[in-house]
């Protein structure tokens, strides 16, 4: 160990701080001896001067935390706005129908025996079924009913009702989009077994009647449902996003298509 | 570290990281811009220190900014010492170690401020202090002596003796 003026603050350092052996204590005494006026430093050296800690809070330490953001992603509030719409629009087709027992207080005269309805109508007078209900991918089927005066204005009216159903192959935007998707295709492919294995309810009352089917849109909506499972959490795919509109669309020319058939009933039968 | 860690470490060190940098002539501001830093820092490499590390690199950045800081503010500092008011303490006043060694320690250099206030308040050793400083364990006990010779120097100046 060689202690110079160029390295004596090491080995003062080191000897203040009791970490030198004695070998090295009397090498940096020696050194010190030689050299006084470096000695003063050594001599002023105090190990036992130190800073004591104090307490001086970090301002704003909260702003360095770091959490997780709560925040919804996007495709719940897709799915939100799907159920909202296929809520409204079965609200919007809902029927407001009247139980047997209060068509009979209404219309005792006219109430039939449901055995003589001819069974090639009885598909088209429908109203809401519970046992359809509780099938999954069967649609709801409703009627808006219309009270006719006569028995005999009844079998023209039930006609009307067989002009008034638009068959599939006018719906060429449903159609195209059904055909275009595999998904809807199935489904579409499967309603109508599910539909037969619904039990048809005859109307005892002769009624005019406009039968709103809801098959499309429930189709639709398990698509978007089984979609929305698929869809990672916080995106949504285009096919989402092109579904969820197929929906909408499809509610809306129902809606359409229910108001423009009844109001030309209503007319129909005003000029009567 | 997970962010469960990096938040405990906010907790745990946020004020003695703030405090070593107020001490190392960080000011209020300068402090606060070098604690955000330090955090942001350890936020970004998170994944490759372990919590044990957490402190001392957080002092490591704390302290760079601190230096790069005052190295923008060269010729400040060159004249610092003919602005800073002499440390001095009325006769009769109750002589305050603690205040006249923050005085004191106010007019070393800030590598010999760091130095002391890792070892002194922070409790950490040579070793541990050269690299949180990005120094040599040599340079660091040059570092301490000096520094504790010129407090030791300022204090005589001021009427300070063992006796007190």
């Amino acid at each position: 160990m060689t202690i110079t003026t160029d390295n004596y603050e090491l080995y003062f350092y080191q000897y203040a701080e009791g970490e030198l052996d004695a070998a090295g204590r009397e090498a940096v005494e020696a050194f010190a001896s030689q050299h006084p006026e470096l000695a003063e430093e050594l001599a002023l050296y105090d190990p036992d001067l130190k800073l004591t800690e104090s307490h001086i809070p970090c301002p704003n330490k909260e702003s360095l935390l770091h959490h997780d953001r709560q925040v919804l992603p996007l495709w719940r509030w897709v799915a939100a706005a799907c159920l909202v719409g296929l809520l409204g629009g079965v609200w919007l087709f809902w029927p407001v129908s009247q139980t047997p027992q209060q068509l009979a207080a209404l219309h005792p005269a006219e109430v039939s025996n449901p055995s003589t309805q001819p069974k090639g109508e009885a598909d088209t007078v429908e109203k809401t079924d519970p046992s359809i209900l509780s099938k999954p991918r069967l649609a709801v089927r409703t009627v808006r009913k219309v009270s006719m005066p006569s028995v005999t204005e009844e079998r023209q009216s039930v006609a009307d009702v067989a002009e008034l159903q638009m068959p599939v192959e006018d719906q060429p935007t449903i159609q195209s989009e059904i055909s275009a998707d595999p998904m809807l295709q199935s489904a579409n492919e499967s309603a109508p077994q599910l539909l037969a294995s619904a039990e048809p309810v005859a109307v005892e009352e002769p009624t005019k009647t406009l039968v709103i089917e809801y098959t499309d849109i429930v189709l639709a909506s398990n698509v978007v449902v089984e979609e929305v499972d698929r869809v990672e959490e916080g995106k949504v795919s285009t096919r989402l996003r092109n579904l969820r509109s197929r929906v909408s669309n499809t509610i809306r020319d129902y809606a359409y298509q229910a108001y423009a058939e009844t109001r030309g009933e209503l007319l129909a039968l005003a000029d009567r | 570290m997970t962010q469960k860690e990096y938040n405990n470490g906010v907790s745990l060190w946020a004020d003695e990281v703030y405090r070593f940098a107020v001490h190392c002539g960080g000011g209020e501001e300068l402090s606060k811009d070098a604690v955000q830093e330090a955090y942001a820092s350890l936020w970004e490499c998170r994944e490759r220190i372990p919590v044990e590390k957490g402190k001392a690199y957080l002092l490591t950045v704390a302290h760079n900014h601190l230096m790069s800081h005052h190295r923008r503010e060269q010729v400040y500092q060159r004249v610092l010492p003919q602005l800073t008011p002499a440390v001095s303490v009325a006769p009769d006043e109750r002589f305050d170690l603690q205040e006249a060694l923050r005085k004191a320690m106010a007019r070393l250099p800030h590598v010999q401020q760091a130095a002391i206030e890792l070892k002194d308040v922070e409790g950490y050793s040579c070793r541990e202090i050269a690299e949180i400083l990005s120094l040599t364990e040599k340079q660091v006990s040059v570092y301490l002596f000096r520094a504790r010779v010129s407090l030791k120097k300022t204090l005589i100046a001021l009427g300070y003796d063992n006796n007190n």
